[in-house]
């Protein structure tokens, strides 16, 4: 008989592809190799994969109804299945599996609701941090408040979207009622973090995302606050960075000159 | 490490495997019992224990299939593992009978090899009864409703061979009422008392036998 590597080789390849043959010598009492038995270890690894990207996108099974959640979370795992055994970190592809999945086309806001449940998992597993007390900045002489530097909280995550994805994951969440919205009325951005033991999940207004991102990769205040009243003249930057600073954006701040 | 905060009293996997390259296969997966597979066991054994710095509990797997290049029986197989890498065993009653049942061999037999003085740990839990292509039984271990009845006449004769061994119901799948699940538990300690009072009584009437024995 061939060694062992080889022979898991085959069983782990015809356990992902239905399609191929049952590996000989996997047999039955009479010594037999039988397709049904062999088919329990293929079903209970497809319901295992389902059920775990049920539990990570309860709002999107919502929308869609079970049946329709499970053939799209099976041609989803068929493409991509987990390479982690935490399984919490599973379907992080998946909002990009929906975009081109055809049977959702009619549901375009569909893979941004994805991305935000996927935002929700990871601010929730991230590390933890304290947030910064907005008092820590009473210090900053106003000369230098344009210098800070912001650390953005590690659970941070922004999604962007062209759809009222927020608005719908909220009517779709567990206690949501679903009403009707104009699906033309624009786009949503949102903003998840978690500062202490729940996430947080807020609205945030037409050129907040632009705003953290800039000051998430390191742009001085000052700077990001000029970048964004440039694209969105009427951003309101003190109303936000209050909002920002209450709801536990951001881990810390320095407030030196940037090296030359 | 996760062990070292939370100390559990004891620390188990199964016989089987659950990743392929770049797949993490969520499942328990058989292996054949060769001299090879057994080998490979022990170093992945000695690895994980001395990772952990502590002796570790091996359980015996539910399986569908067996490997036609199998050369050991699993009962043996399990005792040469635990010997060789020094673990300890977790007899899991309900997997023993559908193992069995799947291969159409006898749990009483399987159960009665297996070696007792190891077993630190026993689960039970609840199966499905399907068919398989040729309409003979194939039980699949589902672990979602009540632990079988011929499953409890073989704890019963478990723990009559080896003692009062702490007992785990497993249900986490269909979760009962907890009314329900405690009359499992309750069911599983009233077993162990019955036997611990026995062994207890036998034991006595062992010393008792000794006693007369020395004074005779």
């Amino acid at each position: 008989m061939r060694p062992w590597a080889e022979r898991q080789r085959e069983f782990a390849a015809a356990l992902l592809d239905p399609a191929r043959a049952v590996p000989e010598g996997l047999t039955d009492p009479a010594g037999h190799t039988c397709p049904k038995r062999f088919g329990v270890y293929r079903n209970n690894i497809a319901i295992a994969w389902i059920e775990a990207l049920r539990e990570s996108f309860p709002a999107v099974c919502r929308i869609v109804g079970e049946e329709f959640f499970r053939t799209a979370a099976q041609c989803y795992s068929a493409c991509e299945p987990p390479s982690s055994p935490v399984l919490t970190e599973y379907g992080a592809g998946f909002a990009r599996f929906l975009e081109r999945f055809r049977p959702a086309a009619s549901l375009p806001y569909l893979p941004d609701v994805a991305r935000i449940e996927r935002a929700w998992i990871e601010a929730y597993h991230a590390q933890e941090a304290p947030a910064l007390d907005p008092a820590a900045l009473a210090g900053v002489a106003s000369d230098r408040v344009r210098d800070i530097r912001f650390a953005v909280h590690p659970s941070l995550r922004i999604v962007r979207s062209r759809y009222r994805a927020l608005t719908i994951w909220r009517m779709s969440v567990a206690d949501g009622v679903p009403e009707p919205i104009d699906a033309a009325s624009g786009g949503e951005d949102a903003l998840l973090v978690r500062p202490s033991a729940e996430v947080v999940v807020r609205w945030i207004p037409p050129g907040g995302a632009q705003f953290i991102e800039l000051l998430a990769r390191g742009e001085p205040l000052g700077a990001a606050v000029q970048r964004t009243q440039g694209d969105h003249a009427d951003f309101d930057i003190a109303e936000h960075l209050a909002e920002l600073l209450e709801c536990g954006a951001f881990a810390g701040f320095s407030a030196d000159a940037a090296p030359s | 490490m996760l062990i070292d905060r939370y100390a559990p009293g004891a620390f188990s996997e199964h016989l089987a495997w659950s990743t392929h390259g770049a797949a993490f296969l969520d499942d328990l997966l058989p292996l054949p019992y060769t001299d090879e597979t057994l080998r490979c066991v022990v170093q992945h054994i000695e690895e994980v224990q001395e990772a952990l710095g502590r002796q570790m509990l091996l359980e015996n797997p539910s399986t569908y299939v067996a490997f036609a290049e199998s050369t050991w029986p699993e009962a043996d197989f399990i005792d040469e593992i635990a010997r060789r890498s020094g673990c300890a065993l977790l007899l899991d009653v309900n997997n023993a009978y559908i193992s069995c049942t799947n291969q159409q061999r006898d749990p009483g037999e399987y159960l009665d090899r297996f070696p007792a003085a190891r077993v630190r740990e026993i689960h039970l839990a609840g199966h499905f009864r399907d068919t398989d292509d040729e309409g003979r039984p194939l039980l699949i271990d589902t672990h979602d409703r009540e632990v079988a009845e011929s499953v409890w006449t073989l704890y019963e004769r478990v723990i009559a061979r080896i003692g009062s061994v702490p007992t785990l119901i497993e249900w986490d799948a269909q979760v009962p009422e907890w009314t329900e699940l405690e009359r499992e538990a309750r069911r599983a300690d009233s077993m162990l008392l019955a036997c611990g009072s026995t062994a207890a009584r036998e034991s006595r009437a062992e010393r008792a036998v000794g006693h007369h024995a020395a004074v005779g």
